[in-house]
């Protein structure tokens, strides 16, 4: 078992399924691998690892869940989840809501977190978002360059057949759309 | 500054920001040395965590040079080289004075669902991330970490997230000698719990995943056995058997939201929002671990609800354990393991990319081109 479970790579399994080592219950319990992996049992003291206890005791009267901490002075809109009982004293201030997707945050964020409906309309907002700021990038006169948005150059270079596939599969969306309207009009 | 910006699902691209500015006493302004990639940053590139808004700066995992600090951070100075955990924490309040700095109630007031993350939607607090030059570092006084000088950039950015979180993720499936110990995924956290597992004293630990050239990374960095579902047609069968029908003394998963191996679950939770992600993985860890057994979840999924075996896992007597690793306990840990050459995370990396392809980088990571396993990304000024 210690050559199966060596670390250079000659040592590897040699197929994806195999049987594992074998070996009884009452004998794992005294197993050592130290010698063949590398740090092995170095945590095996329960008590000494970070997450023990696993509910640390603060001190009795030091339990707020808002301590008196300096708040943070809002420069834009910050929402607030009915689940707080108040504003936190920190916050992130990317990407304030605004326009028609903003306006469904707004309104996502009068449910609370138990509702489906708050989680739902936050993604609707999403998906209207994407759109804003697709008409915002061309009101600015930007175009947006969806090859290097996309990665799709890697694709190219690492799946090139799956790139083509891609591309003919489009062609022939494409084409048969073309087809469609012609036919509409003739 | 040059940053990542997010335009919608499988978009993203670098736009000029401005370099952000002390908003409260308590932050910092952190310059970029080194920002990664994370599997749970592609939850977000594929459009499925509610309140991600077009223009957000991702990246959680970053360290860098202390530019400047707020008027209450003392324990910084302007030229420290830090890793700055993804968790933000304010380190007083009755979660975080209990170690639990990934559920820390004064960082986020989007949801009491989720502490504060950087650059992870607003539903994790609104924050721009470290995909980008400088980034802002609230609670300044409590999460970063000043580098030891004997650890490299790249092993301290693993450090900010990904072996925090798998070390977390073997110490909640209470490993201890002997056990038996399986691990859904070869991400890097999966890896990483792995990794983690042996230390613990496992007797054997598996992966479980469907790229063989990860598992065969894994069999090579983890030293584990390994399992490709896609060779077997019924996993959870195969695993049982594997494990002379007893099942496994604990299971882990380390893959979240957007499993395969279940044409339902993928339908119902990544291609339609009916359930919050694919539970494959959760499903298969109750149904492989032995009666009585611990199923440790550090895979991320979305807030809403999914279909998963509960009523097997009450007949069967589990212990379910799951969280968002509380970096800052487990870091002085993992850098122990670190110093004392028992892992080197950073063999993990296999690509390095330019800040301004980061539109490149994503597509590789997320499509699993060129056998990416963890990608980093380097600002212009790093690059040097």
């Amino acid at each position: 078992m210690e050559q199966l479970l060596g670390s250079s790579s000659q040592d590897v399994l040699e197929t994806p399924v195999r049987g594992g080592p074998r070996i009884s219950s009452a004998d794992r319990q005294s197993i050592d691998l130290s010698r063949t992996i590398p740090g092995w049992g170095s945590d095996l003291d329960r008590q000494a690892r970070p997450g023990v206890p696993r509910d640390k005791a603060p001190e009795i009267g030091s339990e707020l869940l808002y301590p008196p901490i300096e708040q943070q002075p809002p420069r834009v809109k910050i929402h607030k989840s009915t689940e707080h009982a108040r504003m936190t004293p920190v916050f992130g201030t990317a990407c304030p809501p605004q326009g028609l997707s903003g306006m469904l945050r707004d309104a996502a964020y009068h449910f609370s977190e138990g509702r489906l409906a708050r989680w739902l309309t936050l993604m609707l907002a999403d998906r209207v978002n994407v759109v804003e700021g697709i008409v915002g990038d061309l009101a600015h006169g930007h175009v947006p360059n969806l090859v290097k948005e996309t990665g799709l150059r890697s694709e190219l270079r690492y799946n090139r057949a799956n790139f083509m596939k891609k591309v003919a599969v489009a062609g022939v969306a494409v084409g048969l759309v073309i087809l469609y309207a012609r036919s509409r009009r003739s | 500054m040059l940053a990542m910006s997010y335009r919608g699902p499988y978009r993203v691209r670098i736009v000029g920001k401005p370099i952000p500015e002390i908003e409260h006493p308590r932050d910092a302004i952190v310059r970029v040395t080194r920002a990664c990639i994370c599997g749970s940053d592609l939850h977000l590139y594929h459009g499925l965590v509610p309140d991600t808004r077009v223009g957000q700066t991702f990246g959680h995992e970053f360290v860098g040079i202390v530019e400047e600090v707020g008027s209450n951070v003392r324990n910084l100075k302007p030229g420290d080289r830090v890793l700055v955990p993804f968790n933000i924490a304010c380190g007083e309040c009755y979660f975080c004075l209990k170690g639990l700095f990934g559920n820390c109630h004064n960082s986020n007031p989007n949801a009491t669902a989720a502490g504060g993350i950087f650059g992870y939607s607003h539903t994790c607090g609104g924050y721009d991330g470290g995909q980008a030059e400088y980034v802002r570092v609230p609670y300044a006084d409590v999460g970063p970490y000043k580098i030891p000088d004997g650890i490299d950039d790249d092993n301290a950015a693993l450090c900010t997230d990904v072996f925090p979180t798998g070390y977390q993720a073997a110490e909640m499936a209470g490993v201890k000698r002997g056990d038996t110990v399986l691990v859904f995924g070869a991400g890097p956290v999966g890896l990483f719990a792995a990794k983690s597992a042996w230390f613990m004293g496992a007797a054997r630990v598996m992966i479980v995943d469907e790229y063989e050239y990860r598992l065969d990374f894994a069999r090579r960095f983890a030293h584990c056995e390994t399992l490709n579902f896609r060779e077997i047609k019924d996993p959870v069968w195969y695993l049982k058997k594997e494990a002379d029908w007893l099942g496994w003394d604990c299971a882990i998963d380390a893959v979240g939201a957007e499993a395969r191996g279940s044409g339902l679950q993928h339908l119902t939770g990544v291609k339609l929002p009916l359930q919050a992600g694919a539970a494959t993985a959760l499903y298969w860890a109750i149904d492989v671990v032995r009666k009585g057994g611990v199923v440790s979840v550090v895979g991320v999924y979305g807030p809403t609800m999914n279909a998963v075996p509960i009523g097997n896992a009450l007949n069967k007597g589990l212990t379910l354990r799951m969280n968002q690793a509380s970096v800052k306990r487990n870091l002085p840990r993992c850098i122990e393991h670190i110093e004392a050459g028992h892992i080197n995370p950073k063999e993990v990396i296999t690509h390095r990319i330019p800040l301004e392809e980061i539109g490149e980088g994503y597509h590789i990571f997320s499509s699993k081109l060129d056998e990416c396993i963890k990608p980093v990304v380097i600002p212009p000024r790093a690059m040097a």
